[in-house]
């Protein structure tokens, strides 16, 4: 039974809290969670393909929490583009060509102490400046409403992100010129 | 809906198209097509950008077509126009393929979005398209480990110095609510620019701009990277990826300053006035200067040696730009033309000098300047202008910085930058010695074509006939920035 089940029972037919109001802390919670766990496991599995896999949940993970804040354009996107084209791609890659079994974790310093310490700082400046600041709140939509149809219109309206979405076609053009220019098959001596 | 503003990017964008398709078309037999095409889109959108009826009013609500962002697409078609040249007779003496014509023309369209961008996801989508070309491009010549080395270097530093930047982005329009740069500056006056989550954000899109501009601490890439790639796109980056750089940061400046209230003045007038933006560019550019110039002083490659020049020249352009003036803005301007002909023409020497010695050393260039007294005389003028002597566009560049800098009563920044000043001019000499004084360990003479002579002539006569007159003229074109960016025009 899930927790929505039982909240709809009602706190008054059994002896449990009511947990709606806390609904979104716990989804919140397991989900970054599974993001902040898969992200550990993906810098620090020994092996590159375990290491692939913890990525897999860090991405879920965070498809998951753009689902939470109802942006589900972006959440089908990390999943289509990250999860299934990216990640997919990573696997075969290595898959296909680590016929010798690859040891992560010997070329990096010696002693991480400095790196960790100023990790911490960092992480640490963050949380501080973020709990700090007013964020200015936006209210959560009641229902959650699709936002791909107005993504698309902002994209092709002249007077928002027409310029931009096609400086981006650009973009993807000279990367790909690029890639295909790196990886081809060498002619020159 | 007026389209004409748009004229340059259209242009440089047919100008990509064209040259893929013709070079797939003659399928590398008639190479000198698409250069051609992608010289004519270059110089066409130059003239386009110039003939944009400039005001202050948005362009499809991302882009502003005033007089700063015209003189930067100009400079920028500029830098892309020569650099390409600069190919033709650098290290291969090859003609360019067409990946390398479109990856420049790319880069070049993203520095002109850059410097006209009002919005800040144009602003990253125009970074971007400056960066992801330019990894490449240091990567051309796949088969020297050198370059892919640099590629790597040039890609990884890049890609986290970027993604800070875009970090701090998400968190500035997470505490304004949107994405134009107008709409920040009333965001911010509203009371976001006393966050302390608006005060982290600044320091991580300065970082991203930093890496661009190879300001000190970021920018241990460019020695390596500049060292691997081929000399024209060490310039090309040189010049225009730095000019582009501070073109994005003006405009970022120029957007949240006003809003942000100003500092204490702990340091007894040290530094500028201003926020913590202003307070940082100015340490940055008196650590830029210095590192840079010390830097310089143990090189022994020419292409190292001037990229840590280049290091110390940002720090300059950033000195001219945390005084924040209409003056120091027309300087910034002055001092970057000045900088593309000076640099543009020291990249030029060093392709030339290596595609015919085999080697960058300095002390391979030992007598070459009694054997080739045109280029010994063209270098000399170039390392003098560099230096910020007189009578040369260098010291006309510098002298309108420290003017600037002076006028609003910065003694102190004023007094660290001669002394860099002095500092270069240890180096720069050092490799005039070498040019006429070292013996040299071998005869060998350059063979110099008259695209070389004619290149180099029209890269160094401007540093010593704007060193000598003209210079007011440039100078009263350049101030037509001033109140594009500080209002009242």
């Amino acid at each position: 039974m899930s927790a929505l089940a039982l909240a709809a029972v009602g706190p008054a037919a059994l002896p449990i809290p009511d947990l709606t109001p806390h609904l979104p802390g716990i989804v919140f919670g397991g989900l970054a969670g599974v993001s902040v766990l898969g992200a550990i496991g993906a810098a620090t599995a020994p092996r590159i393909v375990h290491a692939a896999f913890c990525l897999l949940a860090a991405l879920f993970g965070v498809a998951g929490l753009y689902f939470l804040l109802g942006a589900d354009f972006v959440a089908l996107g990390q999943v289509i583009v990250y999860v299934g084209g990216i990640l997919v791609l990573l696997v075969f890659g290595v898959l296909l060509t680590g016929r010798t079994q690859v040891v992560l974790g010997q070329e990096g310093p010696r002693r991480p102490t400095g790196a960790i310490l100023a990790g911490a700082a960092v992480f640490l400046g963050l949380l501080l400046a973020i709990g700090g600041t007013r964020w200015p709140a936006q209210p959560r939509p009641a229902d959650p409403t699709p936002t791909t149809a107005p993504i698309g219109r902002a994209f092709l309206d002249p007077d928002q992100f027409l310029v931009p979405f096609e400086v981006a076609s650009v973009l993807l053009l000279a990367a790909l010129v690029g890639a295909a220019y790196l990886a081809r098959r060498r002619r020159e001596p | 809906m007026d389209l004409g503003p748009l004229l340059p990017a259209v242009l440089l964008t047919l100008g990509i198209l064209g040259v893929i398709v013709t070079d797939l078309l003659g399928r590398g037999r008639r190479p000198a097509v698409p250069v051609t095409l992608a010289l004519a889109a270059l110089a066409a959108a130059a003239v386009a950008a110039l003939g944009i009826p400039t005001g202050d009013g948005l362009v499809l609500g991302v882009l502003r077509a005033d007089a700063f962002g015209v003189v930067f697409a100009v400079f920028c078609c500029g830098v892309g126009f020569v650099s390409i040249l600069a190919t033709l007779r650098g290290e291969a003496l090859r003609t360019p393929g067409g990946e390398f014509l479109t990856l420049v023309l790319s880069a070049v369209l993203g520095m002109v979005m850059l410097a006209m961008s009002a919005d800040l996801v144009m602003l990253y989508l125009a970074f971007e398209l400056v960066s992801i070309p330019s990894y490449v491009l240091v990567g051309m010549r796949r088969a020297d480990p050198r370059a892919n080395e640099a590629s790597l270097k040039y890609v990884l530093f890049g890609a986290v110095s970027s993604g800070a930047m875009l970090y701090g982005l998400s968190w500035i329009v997470g505490l304004c609510g949107t994405t134009s740069l107008d709409g920040l500056g009333a965001a911010l006056a509203n009371g976001a620019a006393s966050e302390p989550a608006f005060v982290v954000a600044s320091v991580l899109v300065f970082a991203g701009f930093a890496f661009k501009i190879s300001a000190v601490p970021f920018h241990f890439w460019a020695p390596d990277v500049y060292a691997g790639a081929p000399a024209a796109v060490a310039g090309f980056l040189a010049v225009a990826s730095k000019a582009a750089g501070f073109a994005g940061l003006v405009r970022v400046v120029a957007a949240t300053l006003p809003s942000v209230p100003a500092l204490g003045d702990p340091l007894g007038g040290l530094l500028p006035e201003g926020g913590p933006l202003i307070r940082a560019m100015a340490v940055g550019a008196l650590l830029t200067m210095t590192f840079g110039n010390l830097g310089a002083l143990r090189q022994r490659e020419i292409k190292r040696l001037l990229a840590w020049s280049s290091i110390a020249h940002a720090g300059y352009l950033l000195l001219a730009l945390c005084v924040w003036s209409p003056d120091a803005m027309a300087a910034l301007v002055l001092y970057l033309v000045a900088y593309l002909f000076m640099n543009l023409a020291a990249f030029l020497i060093a392709g030339i000098v290596i595609r015919e010695l085999g080697t960058g050393d300095l002390a391979a260039l030992g007598g070459l300047g009694r054997r080739h007294p045109g280029l010994g005389l063209a270098l000399a003028v170039v390392l003098f202008s560099l230096t910020g002597l007189p009578p040369f566009f260098g010291f006309v560049a510098k002298y309108s910085v420290f003017y600037a800098v002076l006028a609003k009563g910065y003694v102190w920044l004023a007094v660290i930058g001669l002394v860099n000043g002095v500092i270069s001019l240890y180096y720069y000499a050092r490799v005039l010695s070498f040019l006429y004084l070292a013996e040299p360990a071998e005869e060998r003479t350059l063979r110099l074509g008259w695209p070389d002579r004619g290149l180099l002539a029209a890269l160094v006569l401007p540093v010593v006939v704007f060193g000598v007159a003209f210079w007011g003229d440039l100078l009263e074109w350049a101030r037509r920035v001033g109140p594009a960016v500080f209002g009242g025009g």
